[in-house]
């Protein structure tokens, strides 16, 4: 007679395993993935022959972080153009092995081919990051994945036995979302995203409609896609919700605040991840900004091996209030969009949430100038509102910058620009939050 | 008179599907119901000689996975490579993108919406999906079927069932153990043979069109659905 004494973990083996025996276990992964990749990934060959790396040089996990060349976005898109390769050389199986192949969002260029393993990594974590939410077997929840990437994945819920109520990800079904809200009562709502939040805010107060009530059943709201701004946050907390930030780990998994909201947890039995100086390969000191590579170690159909993500993280392995003993991760930005002031680094997300705190700049509209990555001091675009203003621009130049240097500790210099004339340097309601000039 | 019903039978998930009305209703379903649909559609698969390796790119929505899953899994089952884009003219992009990279056999679920957006991107469908069966919605069959050199088919959403055309092209074939298909004054009316998640008796679908029975050339005695 088996008794199940905890419930706290949909799989409290992996999920509170000491941080030696995790370790034992990516290295147990990585000797099989090792040869692997090696005689079945032709992109994987040709980078390794290039650095004349072997197989027999990889005794431990130790090798493989000293010895194993990276990868990025580039490689692969260069393998693929060259070889006419859709897969870019990363698939280790043809079909019947191989069955589906997603896409990632791919903003610029061909979207990257994502290969499907029947065993889907991705779906593998979400049942975790929902169990610690509150959903058992036979409960719903609400699923609204962001784009359809990864083909109709409904089943692969099964073996967790949570069933998912499958809502397209789109402002237009937001009276679905909230009839079937009501119909069949979902413990948790995956996932939702500005898009999303407006419309659902948008409609409350068109329609009058008690989203709190139509909502009671939910214990938690995954939100994804970027940071989420003080804003949003009171407006879905105002539904009575407690929010769950998600990132992507470099494409091969997702990584999800717990209850203890301190960072977001990295699955390291799912993938490898590494931390490293986003222009140099040593490891970063634990608690501090690096870049995010990511290694996939349960994928046997296209495995990233060393992928530099472009992500730049703050990143801890110290245990978890939670009790889970996997890394936790707080996304910062992207490696391009980093600047070194004097040595610190500062990214859009460390000027986010002051530039709000004047009437006239409200809407939150800036620009971090880069001409290049290290400079002596910060040049900042504001946007402001011509309406709202105080005293003079002289005087609300003058109250930004000291605001910021005293949060922020780096020399600033502020230019101002009206929100209109700031929105007419970007696509529509958006501007890049960092500009070359 | 239509009359839907909820059983106890466990679903794996839930879907939707369009009521008569044309209103999203929600459709819980069954891993059994899902299979059970993925061996009628290889029946129609069957009639087109694909080949193990062959790619076959879908276009759905996230919410049709009790209409699509069953094809895409029959895709599988056949040692096919699956290839996903949305069905929505914002995704149109990735459609051309997959076309291109990939050497594609066939093209199922493609929508009004995925020509649209295809359009506004300058691209010419005759082009694209020219070599390749192609099986459209109804909003975009009489579309596709203009351009002669197209290999075009159907494939329908018939309230909670689907169906597919085969290679004969003489109507899409809807699987007859599953349901009971009727034509009553010009009208697809549905009855569940088998159990389900949400049964359906004598469900007027809403669709005009007429019902063949009996064999159809292509060997797949499944009653055949013309649009009227
Ligand atoms: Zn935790």
């Amino acid at each position: 007679m088996t008794t199940i004494t905890n419930d706290q973990f949909f799989d409290p083996t992996v999920e509170t395993m000491p941080r030696a025996e995790l370790e034992k276990l990516q290295e147990a992964r990585i000797l099989q993935l090792v040869p692997y990749v090696y005689e079945r990934s032709p992109l994987v060959r040709d980078l390794w022959e290039q650095h004349g790396v072997t197989p027999d040089d990889i005794k431990s996990l130790a090798d493989f972080k000293a010895k194993v060349p990276f990868m990025d976005k580039d490689t692969i898109r260069a393998y693929r153009d060259k070889h006419n390769d859709p897969y870019g050389g990363l698939a280790c199986v043809s079909a019947p092995h191989l069955r589906g192949v997603g896409f990632t969002s791919g903003t610029t260029g061909d979207p990257t081919p994502l290969p499907r393993p029947e065993d889907n990594a991705v779906v593998n974590g979400l049942k975790r990051e929902l169990w610690q939410i509150g959903v058992r077997a036979n409960d719903k929840f609400a699923y609204m994945l962001f784009s359809f990437r990864d083909g109709l994945n409904a089943d692969r819920w099964m073996d967790c036995g949570m069933i998912p109520i499958a809502v397209q990800h789109s402002p237009l079904e937001i009276p679905y979302l909230v009839k079937i809200s009501r119909e069949h009562r979902p413990k948790a709502l995956f996932m939702i995203s500005t898009p999303i939040i407006m419309g659902l805010d948008a409609y409350q107060k068109k329609s009058g409609d008690d989203l709190r009530e139509a909502f009671s059943s939910i214990q938690g709201v995954v939100f994804g896609g970027e940071p989420m701004s003080p804003n949003l946050r009171k407006i879905v907390e105002g539904w009575g919700l407690e929010i769950f930030e998600l990132s992507s780990l470099g494409d091969l998994a997702t990584a999800m605040e717990c209850k203890a909201h301190d960072g977001m947890h990295t699955w390291e039995d799912i993938a490898l991840i590494e931390h490293l100086d986003p222009n140099d390969n040593i490891e970063m000191p634990d608690g501090s900004r690096g870049e995010l590579v990511v290694t996939a170690l349960t994928d046997d159909v296209a495995p990233f091996i060393r992928y530099r993500t472009d992500d730049l993280i703050s990143f801890t392995r110290q245990p978890c209030t939670c009790g889970r003993t996997h890394g936790r991760m707080k996304p910062v930005g992207r490696k391009g969009d980093e600047m070194l002031i004097g040595g610190r680094s500062v990214l859009p997300i460390d000027i986010f949430p002051f530039i709000g705190d004047f009437p006239e700049t409200r809407s939150g509209l800036f620009q971090m100038i880069r001409p290049q990555r290290e400079m002596d001091a910060l040049r900042l675009r504001v946007g402001f509102d011509p309406d709202e203003l105080h005293d003079d621009e002289a005087a609300l130049c003058e109250r930004i910058s000291s605001k910021l240097q005293s949060e922020l500790d780096i020399p600033i210099s502020v230019e101002l620009m009206s929100n209109e004339a700031l929105l007419k340097l970007g696509p529509p309601n958006k501007i890049p939050r960092v500009s070359k000039s | 008179m239509s009359q839907i019903t909820q059983t106890t039978l466990s679903p794996i998930a839930v879907g939707r599907y369009l009521n008569v009305d044309g209103e999203k209703t929600s459709l819980p379903f069954s891993l059994m119901e899902i299979d059970r649909s993925r061996r009628a559609i290889l029946r129609v698969l069957n009639t087109f000689h694909f080949r193990t390796g062959a790619n076959i790119l879908i276009t759905s929505l996230f919410d049709e996975g009790a209409h699509m899953m069953p094809f895409e899994r029959a895709v599988m089952t056949y040692g096919m490579v699956a290839a996903s884009a949305d069905s929505t003219p914002w995704d149109a992009k990735r459609v051309e993108s997959i076309v291109r990279m990939f050497a594609l056999s066939g093209a199922a679920g493609i929508s009004g919406d995925v020509l649209d957006g295809l359009a506004q991107l300058g691209f010419k469908p005759e082009e694209l999906f020219d070599g390749m069966k192609v099986w459209a919605r109804p909003d975009a069959y009489e579309r596709l079927k203009a351009f002669p050199n197209l290999d075009v088919y159907r494939w329908m959403e018939i309230g909670p069932a689907v169906a597919v055309e085969c290679s004969q092209g003489a109507g899409a074939h809807i699987d007859r153990f599953e349901w009971n298909v009727e034509e009553i004054d010009g009208e697809v009316v549905l009855t569940n043979r088998l159990n389900r998640c949400v049964e359906f008796k004598n469900y007027h679908t809403g669709l005009k069109a007429k019902v063949h029975n009996g064999g159809c050339d292509c060997g797949n005695p499944d009653p055949r659905i013309i649009p009227a």
